[in-house]
């Protein structure tokens, strides 16, 4: 299996596990790059690069707009990113030829988690959250900056974040003296 | 006292937390009483569970069973899943890793059972998977259990490990404690 295959792969496989739709592309994005640190091997196929949005892959963009392997398997709205009745058919297809393999379904169980709680996060909190835990990402974002340069900004993330349950009380007193 | 319930205990996956393992290693010196445990079940342990019990005190006392340990290890770095909700030190704990594995039983259909003594980890789970929450309980708790309902110590032996628990430094709020006693007598 190629490079390309493999990506596309993966993003069927993360698309297919719910039924909604991933809700931006900025989630698909750091969705494939939480996946990739959780296996290690695919930070090289994504192949993740400093971005003024945090960790970004080109891979996964052209691959979504234009798969080599899986034609019209992907839709994207301008906002959500699904499937296609294609894609669902590719992905289901996937699910019966692999079932029994011990290590695809850790993968599809990893890819569960992520988006069972990913999903729930606005884009800023998304975001904010990617660039505290893997500063080194940061070089290069605007983002970045518009979500520190305030404290009003950077503490309704945070206060929000607890509000919704996504961060421990301890990792939000830890985000709050991090300044 | 060990009837057709303790056969089925073997299939059941018991994931705790480094707390569960100091209070037999660290703040008591039970290594026994744990390993009555691990010969009951398929205990699994999350890779930063596994290195928070080397700094158990009496750590070696269990080598001798460390074969029946399901320790997690290979190329998937359980930690990163949920790295960006938990705080340094808690990442440290490994709460974040017993979370992980308790999710992954859950989607593989695996019956299980999470021991997480932290309340922020409780919290984390009953907030983002309260599906997850009938499957988790306390140390003390899972100790009064292994009395009444998994058969493994007698009476006299959980008062005894729970009368421990108490004078010692794990930290556990004295009502409940007091509370799970009562329940046993």
């Amino acid at each position: 299996m190629d490079s390309s295959e493999l990506v596309e792969r993966y993003l069927i496989l993360l698309l297919g596990v719910k039924k909604e739709p991933v809700p931006s592309d900025v989630h698909l994005q750091k969705e494939i790059f939480i996946l990739s640190n959780f296996r290690k091997s695919l930070l090289e196929e994504f192949n993740f690069q400093k971005h003024y949005l945090g960790p970004y892959s080109q891979v996964i963009d052209e691959a979504v707009k234009s798969p080599a392997y899986f034609s019209e398997a992907f839709e994207f709205d301008g906002k959500k990113v699904y499937l296609s009745g294609h894609g669902r058919e590719e992905y289901l297809k996937m699910i019966k030829e692999f079932q029994k393999e011990e290590e695809f379904k850790l993968i599809l169980s990893s890819l569960s988690i992520i988006r069972n709680i990913y999903d729930k996060l606005s884009k800023d909190e998304l975001l904010f959250l990617v660039y505290e835990t893997y500063p080194e990402y940061t070089e290069l974002s605007n983002i970045y900056l518009r979500l520190n340069r305030e404290d009003f900004t950077r503490r309704r993330i945070i206060n929000s974040l607890l509000a919704k349950g996504l961060i421990t009380d301890e990792r939000h007193r830890e985000l709050e003296n991090a300044r | 006292m060990k009837g057709t319930e303790n056969l089925k205990m073997q299939d059941k996956r018991l994931i705790p937390d480094s707390t569960f393992f100091s209070f037999f290693l660290h703040n008591t010196n039970e290594p026994d009483s744990l390993k009555r445990i691990i010969a009951e079940f398929y205990v699994e342990i999350p890779p930063r569970i596994s290195e928070e019990i080397k700094n158990c005190k009496y750590c070696q006392s269990i080598d001798d069973v460390k074969h029946k340990l399901h320790i997690f290890q290979g190329n998937l770095n359980f930690t990163e899943l949920l790295k960006p909700f938990f705080s340094k030190e808690e990442k440290e704990r490994g709460e974040h890793d017993v979370i992980v594995v308790g999710y992954f039983c859950h989607e593989l259909k695996i019956d299980f059972l999470m021991i997480i003594d932290d309340g922020g980890a409780r919290k984390f789970i009953s907030r983002n998977f309260p599906y997850l929450t009938s499957k988790l309980d306390w140390t003390a708790n899972f100790i009064a259990d292994c009395h009444s309902k998994f058969g493994i110590f007698k009476k006299e032996e959980v008062l005894d490990l729970l009368d421990k628990m108490g004078k010692s430094t794990f930290r556990i709020d004295k009502k409940s404690l007091l509370k799970i006693v009562e329940g046993i007598k």
